[in-house]
């Protein structure tokens, strides 16, 4: 193949950039989701992006691309489980809820719930769990949930309805706290 | 509607997508049965904490680290 020229290459990599800056949060939540380690996640963030530069020219409709960047880490990140014997939990990966807009105290507020949610998170069923994740954290649609993980949209519906049940019983004091 | 058909439609429920003549059934039921109410706001509640501290967070400095190193290899899988 013809190397790219460099106004292409650039063009390319400003198209990147794009992906990157709009879907990274994303794509690392669904793929540390499903790993449980951050530096596996990272690979599959990186190999994500390559695939999804590389078929760009398959994506019809720009509207799409979350759930299809989405669905290329998710299938990605199954792969990576598969050929593990046993999923290892690394403790350095919690999520520490830090946002700017937040102040010192309900930072601390929002980092014990978000280590909370992340052990609730952990102890679910992997099904479930990633339903939860791209509905509930990610907002996804129900049709596009459905579609990311590759199954109906009632079986999409039902793992999501289990999933929030499964939560609602892990999360009994922080529930009890909140309303 | 009694509890179990709610218990089994709160995700229709709550994504709207129920229908009118279901949906009025629901909120007369929850009206008047203080168990589906309290099932139907921890359920909210539940998908709001997983949506606002349900995330797992990447840095700033691993952002960069990570566009720098896909945008390497991209470049360098286009002259291999």
């Amino acid at each position: 193949m013809t190397p790219m020229s460099d106004e292409q290459m650039d063009a390319l990599i400003r198209r990147l950039e794009e992906l990157f800056v709009a879907h990274l949060d994303a794509v690392f939540n669904v793929a540390h989701r499903v790993l449980w380690n951050r530096s596996d996640a990272e690979d599959v963030v990186q190999n994500s992006f390559l695939k999804a530069v590389a078929r760009l020219d398959q994506l019809r409709d720009d509207g799409r691309i979350r759930p299809w960047l989405l669905q290329i880490a998710y299938r990605e990140s199954i792969a990576v489980l598969r050929k593990r014997r046993e999923i290892p939990v690394d403790p350095m990966t919690m999520p520490d809820g830090a946002t700017p807009d937040r102040g010192p105290a309900e930072l601390a507020v929002g980092a014990d719930l978000a280590r909370t949610l992340a052990a609730a998170l952990e102890r679910m069923n992997p099904d479930e769990r990633m339903a939860v994740v791209l509905r509930d954290i990610e907002e996804l649609p129900m049709r596009e949930v459905a579609m990311v993980i590759g199954i109906g949209i009632s079986a999409a519906k039902m793992r999501v309805s289990r999933g929030r049940a499964a939560l609602r019983s892990m999360l009994d004091k922080e529930l009890a706290d909140a309303m | 509607m009694r509890c179990e058909d709610l218990a089994e439609r709160l995700t229709e429920f709550l994504e709207g997508e129920l229908g009118p003549e279901l949906e009025e059934e629901a909120i007369e039921h929850l009206a008047t049965c203080s168990h589906c109410e309290v099932v139907l706001a921890e359920t909210r509640e539940v998908a709001r904490l997983a949506h606002d501290h349900g995330r797992a967070v990447v840095g700033t400095a691993d952002r960069r680290r990570m566009f720098d190193e896909i945008a390497s290899r991209l470049k360098s899988s286009d002259t291999d």
